[in-house]
């Protein structure tokens, strides 16, 4: 498989996913694939993601968090420190 | 032996209107052609999911330059088409007036179409908000008031909160019965005597191999977004994090070009100011159109450079004349840090972000939440961006007033010939009222002889990297990274003749030595494969019509160090490029 391992894109909280698959059937670039077994919603190409956000508002669970490539957080002024300070961004509580 | 159509393909579907890419010009296509009348068979294929692909997620306004506040609801005269020619005559050779004239004259056929499904064109009271076109004379896009603390007028265009117009107009052509094949990648147009008689394709997630039979096809995939790498972005986001729809890699150039129609000016990549990080421009990143751009030495770029400022109509956005004056050699943004200043925009400045920013994708807002709100002491830093073909001129050539190509029943609207936007609904309204007319008379026509060898050399082409067995297995995103850094490096926006040699001799040796390795685990990964080809064949094009043009037009979307003057003998002159006998003939033609 082509996967890339990266640091961005689509992050499924499985905590709170409901498998109704509104992230892999709209995302543009497809970078979704869906685990038959489950039933759940699987981020297969994450590499491929454009940032778009499609999911993260789409997700009725609110359970997709669309995690940003560190070179745009750090090229508009966002910092990584202060957000995994204030919030659970990043993954860090 | 060939083998039959139907052992060739898993499915093969007939349909009157097949349309190719269910954006903004594909989604309204099929709603007017369905109103026009309910009993014609309409298709789309689209590589995404209808609802969410394309440039156009949103919409913030109609993308006209001449119209006032009071046009909007009369027609269009003659003058007003008259005053658009004009703007258009700066972009001789690049501009087909006679097509500019027919655009100008239902520039809002649309909009009656849009307020109907639902998108929200007006204001709550009913009215209509509006886009001012000048400023000091020239100026598009922020708005500025008058003493008495009135806009000034004119105005651009009419402002939309359209924030969900693609999802509204996927539902509506979907309501009126279009039958719409998502994850669906065009991978040929079949030919007959000169005529466009249907298409292959692919659906990337099951793998089948589709034909479809048509009497009419509109292209309409969009911009070759995927030309250069987004070089602040890591790999493989850079080759993603495109400023337009990623998924639109130019796969509708190449298999036009390959049916026979001609491709025009595929030197002219637009270059765009956007927000670093972002990639965004007006309401994404907030620089260029509302907030102003200052150097190093604090001066106010639109103040320092005010002869640089032109109306859109005339080709060409403010904020890149800003980043490349005083002239090409000597940019500013080439030779100074360019920010964006958000400290001191004034509440209309921010609501105008706000505004456009919710007719992106999400991520606009996200960023700028992140990075602390829209206004903030932290500028956004301005720099310019290669984008590819389509927004500034440059694609398939419509030879037509029906906007058809140089192959019958071939049509084509949007960004892939270059002309997108609101430009693009009004196309596709015009495109179906021709063509539910053209299909009353029209048959089926026959695949076979020909026309099977073309669909089982394709198949063949298509399925080729998953059956590969070799040892070196070549990634497609490793191979595309290759070919765009090679564009980014030889190309680029100083181009200059020895390099853009070296970089045809570059893609065509990644050509020969790499794409016979192209490797895919599934469907999805054979659309990589797929595209990569598609972009080794856009970046030959985009560099040999790069060479031909020896003069420098609208830089930075041309410019030629070796030739850096604007050279009269390439007014109304445009580089076609068109495939005979399986070779590309590249040629200097009259364009009006």
């Amino acid at each position: 498989m082509h996967k890339v391992k990266v640091n961005y894109g689509p992050e499924i909280d499985y905590k709170y996913c409901n498998g109704c698959g509104e992230c892999y059937e709209n995302c543009p670039m497809d970078v979704f694939g869906w685990d038959e077994e489950k039933q759940m919603p699987v981020v297969l190409y994450a590499g491929e993601c454009s940032i778009c956000c499609f999911c993260e508002t789409l997700c009725p669970e609110v359970a997709i968090d669309v995690l940003i490539p560190l070179h745009h957080m750090l090229d508009f002024g966002i910092s990584p420190v202060t957000l995994s300070k204030k919030s659970k961004f990043l993954g860090i509580e | 032996m060939v083998a039959k159509l139907e052992e060739m393909a898993d499915n093969i579907i007939e349909t009157e209107f097949l349309i190719i890419g269910g954006g903004l010009v594909g989604s309204m296509a099929a709603i007017r052609a369905k109103r026009n009348n309910k009993d014609i068979d309409v298709t789309i294929i689209d590589k995404a999911r209808m609802e969410y692909s394309g440039d156009g997620v949103g919409l913030d306004n109609f993308n006209q330059v001449t119209l006032r506040k009071e046009d909007i609801n009369r027609k269009v005269t003659e003058d007003d088409v008259n005053k658009a020619v004009f703007g258009a005559e700066r972009l001789k050779g690049l501009k087909d007036l006679k097509l500019d004239a027919i655009q100008m004259k239902n520039s809002y056929i649309s909009q009656p179409i849009l307020e109907e499904i639902g998108v929200k064109v007006r204001e709550d009271d009913g009215t209509l908000k509006v886009l001012q076109g000048y400023r000091n004379g020239t100026v598009w896009g922020r708005v500025e008031y008058d003493e008495n603390g009135k806009p000034t007028e004119p105005f651009f265009g009419s402002f939309s909160r359209a924030s969900d117009l693609k999802m509204r107009l996927g539902t509506a052509a979907r309501k009126l019965g279009t039958r719409v094949f998502d994850r669906t990648m065009l991978t040929s147009i079949i030919t007959r005597d000169g005529a466009a008689i249907g298409a292959t394709a692919l659906n990337t997630r099951t793998g089948k191999f589709l034909v479809f039979k048509a009497k009419a096809i509109l292209l309409a995939t969009g911009a070759a977004s995927r030309l250069y790498p987004h070089q602040w972005a890591p790999f493989p986001n850079r080759l993603f994090y495109t400023l337009t729809s990623p998924v639109n890699h130019g796969g509708g150039h190449i298999n036009a070009l390959d049916a026979g129609a001609k491709l025009y000016c595929m030197e002219m990549s637009n270059v765009y100011n956007v927000s670093k990080g972002i990639n965004h421009s007006s309401g994404g990143g907030g620089c260029n159109w509302y907030f102003k751009m200052y150097n190093s030495k604090g001066e106010y770029l639109e103040d320092k450079y005010p002869d640089m400022v032109v109306t859109k109509a005339g080709g060409k956005i403010p904020g890149i004349n800003f980043l490349f004056a005083p002239d090409m050699q000597n940019a500013e943004v080439e030779k100074d840090v360019i920010l964006s200043a958000k400290h001191n925009a004034t509440p209309d400045e921010i609501a105008a972000v706000y505004f456009t920013a919710v007719t992106e994708p999400p991520k606009a807002l996200k960023f700028h939440k992140l990075a602390g709100g829209l206004t903030n002491e932290r500028p956004a830093e301005c720099i310019a961006v290669l984008t590819g073909i389509g927004q500034a001129g440059g694609g398939v050539l419509r030879e037509n007033e029906y906007s058809e190509t140089g192959v019958k029943n071939l049509f084509a609207a949007g960004n892939v010939t270059g002309n997108g936007g609101s430009h693009g609904f009004t196309w596709g309204c015009l495109i179906a009222d021709h063509v539910t007319e053209l299909v009353k008379d029209q048959d089926y026509k026959t695949i076979d002889g020909e026309q099977l060898k073309q669909i089982a050399e394709t198949k063949e082409w298509v399925f080729s990297p998953l059956a590969r067995k070799s040892e070196y297995k070549i990634n497609p995103l490793e191979l595309e990274d290759y070919i765009r850094e090679v564009n980014y490096n030889y190309i680029g926006i100083h181009k200059v003749k020895p390099k853009i040699e070296r970089a045809i001799e570059l893609i065509r040796f990644a050509r020969e030595g790499a794409v016979p390795l192209l490797f895919a685990n599934n469907p999805h990964e054979l659309m990589r494969a797929i595209e990569v080809q598609h972009i080794i064949e856009i970046s030959e094009l985009h560099a040999q019509s790069s060479l031909l043009r020896d003069e420098s037009r609208l830089g930075p979307v041309h410019y030629r160090e070796d030739y850096p003057q604007l050279d009269p003998k390439w007014d109304n002159k445009i580089v076609t490029a068109k495939k005979v006998d399986g070779e590309i003939k590249y040629n200097i033609e009259d364009l009006n």
